[in-house]
């Protein structure tokens, strides 16, 4: 059946349409749904990732999401999207409902069998208040440089920087040439740098 | 989330597969560039994506292969000839074996077969037509 129909059909809530519409996307659903959790570093038992696979589906159904879509084209990428943020959300949920009493690994019990963080448990060399306050200033001022940058130029940047992608996938996300993806990261580095430069200039100079 | 309203995923999906309009793409852009989360959710999405492509790629490479797995062994056979000289005929022999069990096996021989036997059935078939129209004449 052909892609469009198919959504047509599940739309209309055909049962038929339905499970071959799961059939179809169940693997792309589930991978993405192992990516979130592992990106996460969350660990689930098989029964419990399946029914994450399941609810986003039945949310779907539910919500009848596939009449919003206007586009097929965006379908695969939609779903991933739709996957991830349900995962994410799944594990939120879960943090939050943790069963009274539990105790997790993260967490330590001291001779009194009192919880304590593991910051507490091992020791470290914490930065004085004049580090954090200057790391606070360099960020704002990073912030700053970033934010005053062509909206263009700011996400080719943040991607490279913050989401650590490759000049190549900037572009295709972007959709643009590579090597115009590249320029505008080089500009954003070089005008990130001169805000950076003047900033320690002054500090040296105080 | 930040103090702004964040694009649908169905927005943020037409913008990963640019099909958006260059108006609404300005818009979906200056979001990303400000909204960690929505830029984090496209970079995540296309990281899927491309592995789940790679897979597809990987399967649909398999798939060929498989099919044509009949003339890759008579390819490796053949090679394998020359490394081992003193099998060189038992190879070569294996070779021209695999390679008929390849043209046998491909569709455009299986179609020529079929169109063969049918030319070959209307053949036999011919005579006797003619035969009964010539009776009905006569």
């Amino acid at each position: 059946m052909d892609t469009g129909e198919l959504i047509k059909k599940c739309v209309a809530k055909n049962p038929e349409a339905w499970r071959e519409f799961i059939e179809r996307y169940e693997d792309i659903v589930a991978r993405s749904v192992r990516n979130k959790l592992s990106k996460l570093g969350a660990k689930f038992p098989r029964d419990e990732f399946h029914d994450i696979v399941q609810e986003i589906f039945l949310m779907i159904w539910e919500n009848n999401r596939l009449a919003g879509l206007r586009d097929i084209r965006v379908l695969k990428n939609w779903l991933i999207m739709v996957a991830l943020n349900k995962t994410s959300n799944y594990c939120r949920r879960r943090a939050n409902t943790k069963p009274p009493g539990t105790v997790s690994f993260d967490e330590h019990v001291n001779s009194e069998g009192m919880l304590v963080s593991p910051e507490s448990v091992i020791p470290n060399g914490e930065p004085d208040a004049g580090d954090i306050f200057e790391s606070r200033e360099l960020r704002a001022v990073v912030k700053k440089a970033t934010d005053s940058l062509d909206h263009r130029q700011q996400l080719a940047f943040k991607l490279y920087v913050y989401e650590r992608l490759r000049l190549k996938d900037i572009a295709a996300i972007m959709n643009i040439p590579a090597n115009t993806a590249a320029t505008l990261v080089r500009r954003a580095r070089i005008e990130v740098r001169k805000k950076i430069d003047k900033y320690s200039e002054r500090n040296t100079r105080e | 989330m930040n103090n702004r309203i964040c694009p649908s995923e169905e927005l943020l999906s037409a913008y990963l597969t640019g099909c958006l309009d260059p108006e609404l793409r300005k818009h979906t852009e200056k979001h990303l560039g400000v909204c960690t989360e929505c830029r984090r959710l496209i970079a995540e999405t296309y990281e899927v994506f491309q592995k789940d492509r790679a897979r597809e790629k990987n399967k649909a490479l398999f798939g060929r292969i498989k099919k044509d797995v009949w003339l890759v062994g008579a390819c490796v056979s053949f090679i394998v000839s020359f490394l081992f000289p003193k099998y060189f005929a038992q190879f070569l022999v294996g070779c021209f074996i695999l390679s008929i069990k390849w043209i046998i096996d491909s569709k455009t021989t299986k179609m020529l077969i079929t169109i063969y036997e049918s030319c070959k059935r209307d053949d036999k078939n011919e005579p006797d037509k003619n035969h009964s129209h010539s009776d009905k004449h006569y």
